[in-house]
């Protein structure tokens, strides 16, 4: 293995989860779902790594694999150097300390029935091995840093707004100062006004702390503000990584380019023109062979039918899964900038399907779009 | 796009107050709110949760949940008043001249009975169409919002479609009768991005051919600017600002409707900012609302006057109203 720089907090390759789903009367074999298949990234301390998709990419279950709350099937997940898949459960529970996840529903996450003391006291009483006295320092501490005051520590979790439970559940991941902080939708509950709030206070700490963030989330522009580099997923698979920045504004995978184009923009200039794709995502529990988006890629061509695209090196720092951007195999090459056309490609279904992936911008918002 | 302009509205919202609750502990969560929507017309109302859009938007049904009542004011359409109509002749207006699309089409389609039978009632229930007759029209109406071979799919029950094709059978259901005005009730949020941009895609097409109007309620200003017409910012149960779509993203006047657009980050920006606007604090409760302009504790422009007097609505441009003191003052 070539040696990591030693700023290299998390090191996952070839990370698989099946799910076997039991067999029934009518179905006597169980089907297999590959909910995370093959997947390899690296996460720097500091870092954000944010990972988008549709429902049903993986995402979340990706989360969890990593900290193995989830139990993955198959790959290895280098943790602050050492691997941590040969970890007893016992020694796992340990390494969590350094590992902490802020979920999506700050209604459903925090035990009603305990006050915030109680909620931000419990990871220290898991894994602290601090004297018990030391411990209200370091609650009102991270209360603080999150932006709340003391006087809610004995209150209880339905007296707080979704913005606020939100920032009770990351004072509670932080309060062990983790190198790792896994937000599996930390901001989807919220309205808007809300979500910038916990969007920078998310940001603030992380300069504050150095922590390495990993961001799931279905809403690009939060990834797009609080991360450094992003990871397209698409039934299981990463089609597409790189800098955050270069992979939404010029997007390279052909499922990167519809996902983009899709998010609708709260502005009148400059917004993609965009054709619906065709049809929706196949079943996890029967994805399409070869490439999984080529049933519903534009520009397919019959070797994406049967073989799978690895995600290799396109430049950049980025890497894409598509055969018709692996450098020197491809017949054709997407066009590296963006406002120019598809060329034609044997096997794409009609000229208005290849015209939804080319992203002309429109000036104004009259007439057809 | 200015239809609006010249066409006596369809649909008329005039001053509408609804109320929860009983004497001593009423919650206004609709306060004298006036819309306009023409024929043809999509307007989106915008804003977060806790603003009174869906209780706004349940009132033109007469579909209020127990416990809210309509107050004060007057919905009609094409100049008839539906407040204070019995629920029977409510119900002649239901599906026939208004109907509605919700965000979960899951709870809103019943799971033990096929979808194309689920159409079909509609037909028979408000066009007295016999059984045949109705089957044949909910195939057609499944074709019309782009359902693959409608003819087997009418035997599919919900749970074996996907949450995009379910709201394609919920719109389906929703315009079997040509209603002149649809209310959407946040009619993608419960899906993802590529499946949302087809059915936004479906919202513009059959306005184009069936010149439906249409109330698009949505959190998501993004949605709001691909579909709308003109729309209308709710905060705290009044209408703060509205305007043609291009006039508000291009120049919002509200601090509140600023707010909002810049607390937004967009994917494909040229650039993200250091830090993301913030609007502070959270929406007030129904129950403990500030006196003057209800945005005032959140406001960066708020003066004593926003302390004490609520703002009226100005008009600052052609059909662009805000109420808000400040907003005359320039940016």
């Amino acid at each position: 293995m070539v040696s990591e720089p030693s700023s290299r907090l998390l090191t996952v390759r070839g990370l698989s989860k099946q799910f076997r789903l039991p067999g029934n009367l009518f179905q006597r074999n169980a089907r297999v779902v590959h909910a995370v298949d093959n997947v390899s990234l690296t996460l720097d301390r500091g870092e954000t790594l944010g990972i988008v998709g549709e429902s049903g990419c993986g995402k979340s279950t990706l989360s969890r694999a990593l900290l193995r709350l989830i139990e993955p099937s198959a790959g290895s997940i280098r943790f602050r150097g050492r691997d941590i898949m040969d970890l007893s459960p016992a020694e796992m529970r340990h390494e969590r300390r350094h590992m902490q996840i802020v979920f999506q529903d700050p209604f459903g996450s925090l035990n009603p029935r305990m006050t915030v003391r109680d909620l931000i006291t419990e990871p220290l009483r898991a894994h602290s091995s601090d004297a018990a006295a030391d411990w209200q320092d370091r609650i009102i501490e991270a209360l603080e840093a999150v932006g709340m005051d003391r006087h809610v520590l004995d209150r209880y979790p339905h007296e707080f707004s979704g913005g606020q439970r939100q920032r009770i559940g990351i004072a509670r991941a932080m309060v062990l100062n983790p190198e790792l902080l896994i937000g599996d939708e930390p901001v989807s509950a919220l309205d808007v006004s809300v979500r910038a709030q916990i969007l920078n206070l998310l940001k603030r700490l992380q300069r504050e702390t150095g922590t390495g963030y990993i961001i799931v989330s279905h809403d690009l522009g939060a990834i797009r503000y609080v991360c450094h580099r992003v990871a397209v997923m698409y039934l299981g698979r990463i089609v597409e990584e790189g800098p955050v920045d270069a992979v939404f504004r010029d997007p390279q995978h052909p499922y990167t380019r519809v996902l983009v184009a899709a998010v609708p923009v709260p502005r009148m200039h400059g917004r993609r023109l965009y054709l619906p794709l065709v049809g929706e995502m196949p079943s996890p529990l029967a994805p399409p062979p070869g490439c999984h988006f080529h049933t519903r890629c534009p520009v397919a061509i019959g070797r994406c039918k049967t073989e799978s695209p690895q995600l290799v090196e396109i430049g950049g720092g980025r890497r894409a899964a598509c055969h018709l951007l692996t450098p020197g195999a491809d017949p054709v090459s997407l066009p590296s900038t963006l406002p120019s056309p598809l060329p034609t490609v044997p096997g794409s279904e009609t000229a208005s399907m290849r015209a939804s992936l080319s992203p002309i911008t429109s000036s104004n918002n009259n007439g057809v779009r | 796009m200015t239809r609006a302009e010249d066409q006596s509205p369809l649909l008329e919202i005039d001053n509408l107050v609804v109320e929860f609750g009983r004497v001593g502990s009423v919650r206004r969560v609709v306060d004298g709110v006036s819309l306009q929507l023409a024929a043809g017309e999509t307007l989106g109302i915008v804003g977060e949760s806790g603003c009174g859009k869906s209780i706004l938007s349940l009132s033109v049904l007469g579909l209020l949940p127990s416990g809210a009542r309509v107050a004060g004011g007057q919905i009609r359409l094409a100049g008839e008043s539906l407040t204070g109509l019995s629920e029977r002749s409510l119900r002649q207006i239901r599906g026939n001249e208004i109907s509605m699309v919700f965000q979960e089409p899951m709870t809103a389609l019943n799971p033990v009975i096929a979808i194309g039978e689920q159409i079909a009632e509609v037909f028979r229930t408000h066009q007295n169409a016999p059984r045949k007759a109705a089957r044949l029209l909910a195939v057609e109406a499944l074709r019309a919002v782009g359902v693959g071979s409608p003819e087997t799919r009418v035997r599919n029950y919900p749970a074996q479609l996907s949450g995009g094709m379910r709201q394609r059978v919920m719109i389906a259901m929703a315009l079997a009768c040509r209603p002149k005005v649809l209310i959407a009730d946040e009619p993608t949020t419960a899906l993802d991005v590529t499946i949302q941009a087809q059915i936004l895609e479906l919202f513009r097409e059959l306005r184009q051919e069936f010149n439906t109007s249409v109330l698009f309620i949505s959190h998501d200003l993004g949605v709001i600017a691909e579909v709308a017409d003109r729309v209308a910012v709710l905060y705290c149960g009044v209408v703060v600002e509205e305007a043609l779509t291009a006039d508000l993203f291009d120049n919002p006047r509200h601090p509140y409707s600023r707010g909002l657009l810049a607390a937004l980050p967009q994917p494909d920006a040229e650039e993200v900012p250091e830090q993301l606007f913030e609007i502070t604090g959270t929406v007030p409760a129904p129950d403990a609302l500030p006196d003057g302009c209800r945005f005032n504790p959140r406001c960066p422009l708020a003066t004593d006057r926003c302390r004490s007097e609520a703002p009226p609505f100005l008009t600052v441009g052609p059909a662009h109203r805000v109420a808000c003191w400040e907003a005359g003052h320039g940016q």
